[in-house]
C-alpha cells in the first residue's frame, strides 16, 4: 500500500519535499542581488588583514563576538551603526557569529588605539580585572607565516598581484616595526626582541580588528 | 493587494489544500486498519 | 523465522557504535565542563590548544557529531534489522563505516584543538574531514537502501521513514554547506560570501539539529517507546501527517537565527511564519507519545524506561514551542545574542536527545547480548541526576538570559546606555558557578549510564549461558 512500502520512491520523495523550502529560501537567493549588495565604499581586506582575519577564525573568536549589529536603538548606540549586507562582500565565510559572550566587533576598528589592542590581546585581566577572555599574548610569539597570503587573496578574488601582496606585507611590516609607531611601546612590551622586526601574528590580527567597519565609519566622516 | 502579498495569500492557500488532502486521505475510515496496520506488526516479536 | 537465520542479524556493528557513542559523550561532557569553568574563570586557558574559542568547538563536534552520530548510527542499524525483519545487507561494509567514523571524530577533534576551524556552526571541520563525512555516510546510507530493498516486512514502520529522510536530508545539507576551496590541506575557504554564506549556513545549522537531533531521535522513541511498553503507538495516520509536515516545513526556518541580521527581510519573515507552524508536527509526536500511555500510566512507575521516554517527550515539546516563540523578531531582539539560547539548546539536547538515547540503549544493549540490565537501580539514579542536572543547567541559563539582555538594554532617563557590557557579562558569573556545578551533577548521571552498560556487557556471557531462555 502506498509509498511506506517503496523506499526508494519514498526516498525520492523526502528529498523533494525537503528540497522545496531550501531552493526558495536559499537555492534562488544565491541569485539574488539582494543578497549580495555592493558598494564602491567597501574595500577588501589586504593581506596582513586577511592572514589576521585567518587567526582570528582559527581560534574560534567568533564563538564569543558577534560581527553584526542590529537595527536596535540600544544596540546602535552600544556599537555603532548597524551593519549592512554590502559591508560583508569580501567575507568568506561570514563572522556573524550567534552569541555574545564578549561584545560586537563589527565597528571596533579605529576605536581603541593599536597600543590598546597589543596590552588587551597580552592580558585582558591587566586591562579588565574581571574579565573571562582568554589571553593571547602568545600570538605576539609567533612569526607571521606569509607562504599562503598571494595564494589565499587570488582564491577570494580580491585582485591582488603578487607583487600587491609583497608590497602590502612589507608596508604593514614598516609600520608597526618604524621607530614612530605610536604603540611601540606596547607592542616592544609584548614581543620577544627577535620577532621585533618582523610580522607577528598579534600584528596581524590587530590589523584585521582595526578593518572592521573601517569602511563605513570613512563614509560617515565623508559625508 | 500588492503582488507579493496575494503571492503569500495563494502560496499559504495552496500548502493548506495539500495538507487537507492528505489529512482527508489518510484519515478516510475505510483505509484505517491498513494504514494502522504496522503499528501492530511491529510489536510482534522479529526472532 | 528459524535460528539460524536470526544469527545473521548484525548486532556486533550495533554494540560497536554504542559504546563508540558513550566514549564521546563523555569525553565531550568532559570539555563542555571545562570551558563551562573557563566562562566564570579564564586561568583554565592554560594553552592555545585548551583556549575556549578552540574548546567550544571541540564540545559542539564531539557530542553532535561523535555522541549523536554515533548513537544515531548503532540505533539505526539495529531499528533497521528490527523493523525490516532482514539482516545488514552489508556488514562488512558497516564494519567499516564505524572504524572510518571513529578515525574521523578522532581526527576532527585533533584537528579542532590544532585550530583548523572553517568556523562555520556545527561544519567546522576542514575540508579533508568533510570529505571522510561524505564517505561514512555514504556507507551508511548504501546499507539503509539495500536492507530496506532487501526487507521481508512489506510496510515500513514510522521509524524506518525517519531514518530515510535523515540519510537524504544530511547528505544534501553537509555537502552543500561545505563546498569550499582548498588553500592547503589544512586551509579553506567556503564558496559563499556575506549574507549568502550566512543563509546557506543557519538553513545547514537549523536543519543539521533537525535531521540529527530531532528526526532520528523521533525514530528512537517511535520504535524504543511502543516495544519497550508493549503498547502500540497511538496513531500510525498521524505520525504520517507529521512527518510529511515536519519535513516540509523544517526547511524554511534556518533564518530565524538571522534575524534582524543584513540577510533580506522576507526570508526571514518566511523563517518566522514556517517556525510557529512547526509546533503542529512536533506536537504531533508530542501526543502520539503521551496517548500511547493512555490508559497504561502506571508504567512511569513499573517500567523504569518510560521515565526517560515521557520526560524525553515533554522537554521535546517544551523545546519546540521555546523554538518558535524565540524566532519572533520581538523576542528574538531581547533574547538572541544571550544565554537563553544557550539553554533552549541544552534543554534539546541534556533532556530531550540524551533522554531518549539512554533509554533506547538500555531497551537495545541487553537484548543484542541476550540478557538482563546490570543494575535498574544505577539507571533510575542516571534517570534523576541527569534530570536535575539538565534542569538546574538550562533554568540558570534561561534567567542568566533574561537579565543579560536586559541589562543590554536598559537605558537612563537621559537615553544613554545603563551598563557597559563587561558589567553585563560579570553579572552572570554567579549563573556560570551554578551551571557548571548542574553540568558536574549531569556529568555524574552520564558516568553511571555508562558504567551500567558497560557492567551489562561484561556480565553477559555469564548471564546468557546460566539462562538461555531470557528473551
Amino acid at each position: 500500500m502506498g509509498i511506506t512500502s517503496k523506499p526508494v520512491v519514498f526516498a525520492v520523495l523526502s528529498a523533494v519535499v525537503i528540497l522545496i523550502g531550501t531552493t526558495v529560501t536559499v537555492f534562488i537567493p544565491l541569485f539574488m542581488p539582494s543578497t549580495q549588495p555592493v558598494s564602491a565604499y567597501v574595500k577588501p581586506y589586504t593581506s596582513v588583514e586577511l592572514e589576521g582575519r585567518d587567526i582570528y577564525m582559527r581560534e574560534g573568536c567568533n564563538n564569543c563576538h558577534t560581527q553584526t549589529v542590529r537595527p536596535l536603538r540600544t544596540e546602535v548606540l552600544r556599537y555603532g551603526e548597524y551593519s549592512k549586507g554590502e559591508e560583508f562582500a569580501y567575507d568568506r565565510p561570514f563572522l556573524w557569529g550567534s552569541r555574545r559572550i564578549g561584545p560586537d566587533l563589527n565597528r571596533v576598528g579605529g576605536k581603541y588605539p593599536d597600543s590598546w589592542h597589543y596590552r588587551h590581546l597580552q592580558s585582558p585581566q591587566g586591562m579588565f580585572e574581571k574579565s573571562n577572555m582568554p589571553p593571547y599574548g602568545w600570538m605576539a610569539k609567533n612569526k607571521l607565516d606569509t607562504q599562503y597570503s598571494y595564494k589565499k587573496t587570488s582564491i577570494l578574488g580580491y585582485g591582488y598581484t603578487e607583487s600587491d601582496v609583497q608590497q602590502q606585507i612589507v608596508q604593514c611590516r614598516s609600520k608597526v616595526t618604524a621607530e614612530s609607531y605610536p604603540a611601540k611601546e606596547s607592542r616592544d612590551q609584548v614581543t620577544p626582541p627577535e620577532l621585533r622586526n618582523d610580522l607577528t601574528e598579534m600584528d596581524a590580527i590587530i590589523a584585521y580588528l582595526q578593518k572592521l567597519g573601517r569602511d563605513v565609519k570613512n563614509l560617515e566622516t565623508k559625508k | 493587494m500588492s503582488f507579493s502579498g496575494l503571492a503569500y495569500v495563494l502560496f499559504t492557500v495552496l500548502l493548506a489544500i495539500i495538507s487537507g488532502g492528505i489529512i482527508v486521505y489518510y484519515y478516510n475510515p475505510k483505509r484505517k486498519k491498513q494504514i494502522e496496520e504496522p503499528k501492530h506488526r511491529m510489536l510482534d516479536d522479529d526472532l | 523465522m528459524s535460528e539460524a537465520e536470526v544469527e545473521k542479524y548484525d548486532f556486533q556493528i550495533v554494540r560497536g557504535f554504542a559504546f563508540s557513542a558513550l566514549f564521546w559523550l563523555v569525553i565531550g561532557l568532559v570539555v563542555g565542563l571545562w570551558i563551562a569553568f573557563e566562562m566564570f574563570n579564564p586561568a583554565l586557558n592554560l594553552t592555545p590548544w585548551l583556549s575556549f574559542g578552540r574548546l567550544r568547538v571541540v564540545h559542539t563536534n564531539g557530542l553532535g557529531l561523535g555522541f549523536g552520530l554515533a548513537a544515531i548510527f548503532a540505533t539505526s542499524y539495529y531499528i533497521l534489522q528490527r523493523l525490516t525483519r532482514t539482516p545488514l545487507a552489508f556488514p562488512r561494509l558497516a564494519r567499516a563505516h564505524l572504524y572510518l567514523f571513529n578515525t574521523t571524530i578522532a581526527l576532527g577533534a585533533l584537528s579542532l584543538f590544532a585550530g583548523m576551524n572553517t568556523t562555520k556552526e556545527y561544519a567546522e571541520l576542514e575540508w579533508p574531514l568533510d570529505i571522510a563525512v561524505v564517505i561514512f555516510w555514504v556507507m551508511f546510507a548504501v546499507n539503509v537502501f539495500a536492507t530496506l530493498i532487501k526487507r521481508r516486512e512489506k510496510q515500513m514502520y514510522i521509524s524506518l521513514w525517519y531514518i530515510i529522510a535523515m540519510t537524504v536530508a544530511i547528505a544534501i545539507l553537509y555537502i552543500v554547506n561545505n563546498l569550499e576551496i582548498p588553500v592547503t590541506l589544512f586551509k579553506s575557504y567556503t564558496v559563499y560570501a556575506g549574507a549568502n554564506d550566512a543563509n546557506v549556513e543557519w538553513w545547514y545549522g537549523h536543519n543539521v539539529v533537525g535531521f540529527i537531533f530531532t528526526v532520528p531521535i523521533l525514530a528512537m522513541f517511535y520504535y524504543f517507546l511502543p516495544k519497550s511498553t508493549g503498547l502500540p503507538i497511538y496513531s500510525h495516520r498521524l505520525s504520517i501527517i507529521s512527518f510529511w509536515a515536519l519535513n516540509f516545513a523544517y526547511l524554511w526556518t534556518g533564518a530565524h537565527h538571522l534575524m534582524l541580521s543584513p540577510l533580506p527581510e522576507w526570508i526571514q519573515t518566511v523563517a518566522i511564519a514556517f517556525s510557529i507552524f512547526l509546533i503542529a508536527p512536533s506536537w504531533g509526536s508530542v501526543i502520539n507519545g503521551y496517548y500511547t500511555l493512555q490508559g497504561n500510566w502506571e508504567q512511569m512507575r513499573s517500567n523504569y524506561l518510560v521515565k526517560f521516554f515521557i520526560l524525553g517527550i515533554t522537554f521535546y515539546g517544551l523545546q519546540t514551542l521555546q523554538g518558535p516563540l524565540q524566532g519572533l523578531r520581538t523576542l528574538n531582539s531581547f533574547f538572541h545574542f544571550t544565554d537563553w539560547v544557550i539553554g533552549h539548546v541544552h534543554m534539546g539536547t541534556m533532556g530531550w536527545v540524551t533522554m531518549i538515547i539512554s533509554a533506547s540503549f538500555y531497551y537495545m544493549i541487553p537484548r543484542i547480548n541476550n540478557c538482563e540490565i546490570y543494575s535498574i537501580k544505577l539507571a533510575n539514579t542516571h534517570f534523576w541526576l541527569i534530570l536535575v542536572g539538565q534542569l538546574v543547567w538550562t533554568i540558570t541559563m534561561w534567567i542568566a538570559g533574561i537579565q543579560q539582555g536586559a541589562m543590554l538594554k536598559a537605558t537612563n532617563p537621559d537615553g544613554s546606555l545603563m551598563y557597559n557590557f563587561l558589567d553585563t557579562l560579570t553579572s552572570l558569573y554567579p549563573y556560570y558557578r551554578l551551571r557548571f556545578a548542574a553540568g558536574v551533577i549531569y556529568f555524574a548521571g552520564i558516568v553511571l549510564f555508562t558504567w551500567n552498560l558497560i557492567m551489562t556487557v561484561r556480565k553477559a556471557p555469564l548471564q546468557a549461558d546460566a539462562q538461555p531462555t531470557t528473551l
